[in-house]
């Protein structure tokens, strides 16, 4: 892993807007620059469009203004977005696995679709994964039979077995019940740990600042402070963020 | 269920119908229908002659071989009966596979003699008319089954053409009558391409129900979660193979029941095609009423055998259900 300071940014959005059909202004000219290796948290309150930011980074939403480069890929200039999304793994608030497929088939689907890999190789890939994240014996199972931590766990699995650059986290502890965030939490710090690229947007302040390198707080659609961690929660600079910290800490 | 046991009535502050009384009042109330529909067929004045009917469903059929010439008989051992010419030795007539010889050996018999009979149950018109209904049903619900999945894909595509084909299709289909539907395609298509009465009878069928097909098959797509799209895509799958692997399956499953529906429509619906000759179960109980003058219970009776055709179906497709309601 090369140092930080001479790495090439992987994620480069610059005067990013967004505006719904319907008129809603969601992402207000924000850039943001984030390198290799590095993991961003997002925290802001509900409706600042921290997830719509999110989302434009692997193109679930288009965005109608400014330019956003994905590990080198342009994603305002016409290309197949399958390519992108290789790339950038996503894990989603309500974990949207498929409820009609076993957790193992979960996981191979898309290797074996989108790569190309045999479905031995998919399903060894597959049992790794599963033991990395603590579920080897559920690989037979249904999603419907998973505890809410589980399925988020196996949900991770899931877009590691594509072997992204990137991971992009939406909220991905607000679904579950307390006693299950700390399951899911360990695993996205072991990514951490071992150098992958994350966006995470997030409500648990806590784990921001214990695993994040920088925080970013949006509101209303504006990215209003960009610092590390120890200065973000303990010297904010903006009054909005203090406020927000107040209400929340 | 293996280990389940009966429990006590839950125990609760609403108060709860009598499950006894009411199942009584229900009995009480098909008894009372049926005796004011046997009071009323009393009533009137028409001879019910039931015992006619079970002829026209399923008949005993005498099949008598008869002479071709003039000759003697012999039998053989292994029971055959033979008739020789008797002025040319080799104009042999052989009768096998028979149920009862009417002649014995040595009998001299002339042309149009009865030599041997075969009784046979044989299909009467009804059954063969609940045959073609059954037939022309299956053959409609197919293509129906094809056209509606790919219209009801192609109206939730982002393709303009594909989706506005779809759109257009849909609302004439369901816009005019079956009936002049069926007068189209048999007259006007039929006359072009030279149809059949089965194959336009076939097609305007599909053709119709594919069009209520269709919309249960974009409803169903429709109810899957958006977040499955969105998953299967942010994984990498392009539109066509997040469809196939993702929605459509879980799609299926919701849409049985609907999709059931519309089959017993579709069964129900066939009947519409005597109009075009063909000789279905209802146009079967028209000419059956021609020759017994018994119209109410060719009807009850055509009437019974849908019912047992759709109920079929429907437990059919219950089964279907059940088998893949296990998850998700």
């Amino acid at each position: 892993m090369p140092s930080t300071a001479d790495t090439e940014y992987i994620i480069q959005a610059e005067n990013v807007d967004k505006i719904y059909p319907n008129g809603h202004h969601a992402l207000k000219s924000v850039s943001q620059n984030i390198r290799e290796g590095e993991v961003v948290a997002v925290i802001g309150p509900s409706g600042s469009g921290k997830s719509t930011f999110l989302r434009t980074l692997n193109q679930l939403e288009t965005i109608n203004g400014g330019e956003i480069v994905v590990d080198g890929i342009s994603l305002t200039t016409p290309g197949d977005v399958n390519k992108l999304r290789e790339e950038v793994g996503m894990v989603f608030q309500s974990f949207n696995l498929f409820p009609h497929m076993t957790v193992l088939d979960n996981i191979c689907l898309a290797p074996m679709k989108v790569r190309g890999l045999s479905r031995s190789d998919a399903e060894s890939r597959s049992q790794q994964l599963l033991q990395r994240v603590g579920l080897s014996d559920k690989a037979g199972s249904f999603p419907g039979q998973l505890s809410g931590g589980q399925q988020q766990r196996v949900a991770i699995a899931r877009a590691l077995a594509m072997q992204p650059r990137i991971m992009l986290f939406d909220e991905p502890t607000s679904a579950l019940d307390p006693e299950m965030v700390g399951e899911v939490l360990d695993v996205i710090k072991s990514l951490a740990s071992e150098g992958m690229t994350m966006v995470i947007v997030t409500h648990e302040m806590g784990f921001a600042r214990e695993v994040a390198d920088r925080v970013l707080f949006m509101e209303a659609g504006e990215l209003v402070e960009d610092d590390p961690p120890e200065v973000f929660f303990n010297n904010p600079e903006s009054p909005r963020l203090q406020a927000f910290l107040n209400q929340v800490l | 269920m293996a280990g389940f046991k009966p429990v006590n009535p839950p125990k609760q502050m609403e108060r709860q119908p009598n499950k006894v009384l009411w199942n009584l009042v229900f009995g009480l109330i098909l008894f009372v229908v049926g005796l004011g529909l046997y009071k009323s067929s009393q009533s009137i004045d028409y001879s019910w002659r039931w015992e006619r009917l079970p002829e026209y469903i399923l008949y005993k059929s005498d099949n008598v071989v008869r002479a071709q010439f003039d000759g003697t008989v012999s039998i053989t051992a292994d029971n055959t009966v033979i008739l020789t010419d008797d002025f040319d030795a080799n104009n042999i007539q052989q009768v096998t596979e028979f149920q009862s010889s009417l002649v014995y050996d040595g009998d001299l018999v002339f042309e149009g003699d009865p030599l041997t009979s075969t009784v046979a149950w044989k299909a009467g018109p009804l059954l063969d008319g609940l045959v073609m209904t059954l037939k022309l049903s299956m053959v409609a619900l197919v293509f129906a089954l094809l056209l509606g999945s790919l219209t009801g894909l192609a109206r939730v595509s982002p393709n303009p053409a594909l989706k506005n084909l779809a759109i257009v299709y849909i609302e004439l289909v369901r816009g005019t009558p079956l009936l002049v539907q069926i007068f189209i395609i048999y007259f006007f298509i039929g006359t072009v391409l030279n149809l059949d009465r089965f194959t336009a009878g076939a097609t305007a069928l599909a053709v119709f129900t594919g069009a209520y097909i269709a919309e249960i098959i974009r409803a169903g797509i429709e109810s899957i979660n958006k977040g499955q799209m969105e998953a299967a895509r942010s994984l990498g799958m392009d539109y066509n193979a997040s469809m196939r692997y993702i929605i459509l399956p879980q799609a299926f499953k919701r849409v049985l029941p609907p999709l059931a529906g519309q089959f017993i429509n579709l069964i129900k619906d066939s009947s519409l095609v005597s109009v075009i000759a063909i000789t279905d179960l209802t146009k079967a109980g028209r000419e059956v009423i021609s020759v017994t003058f018994s119209p109410f219970e060719v009807w009850f009776t055509v009437a019974l055998m849908y019912l047992v055709l759709t109920g079929l179906l429907s437990f059919l497709v219950t089964r279907l259900e059940k088998k893949y309601a296990l998850h998700g």
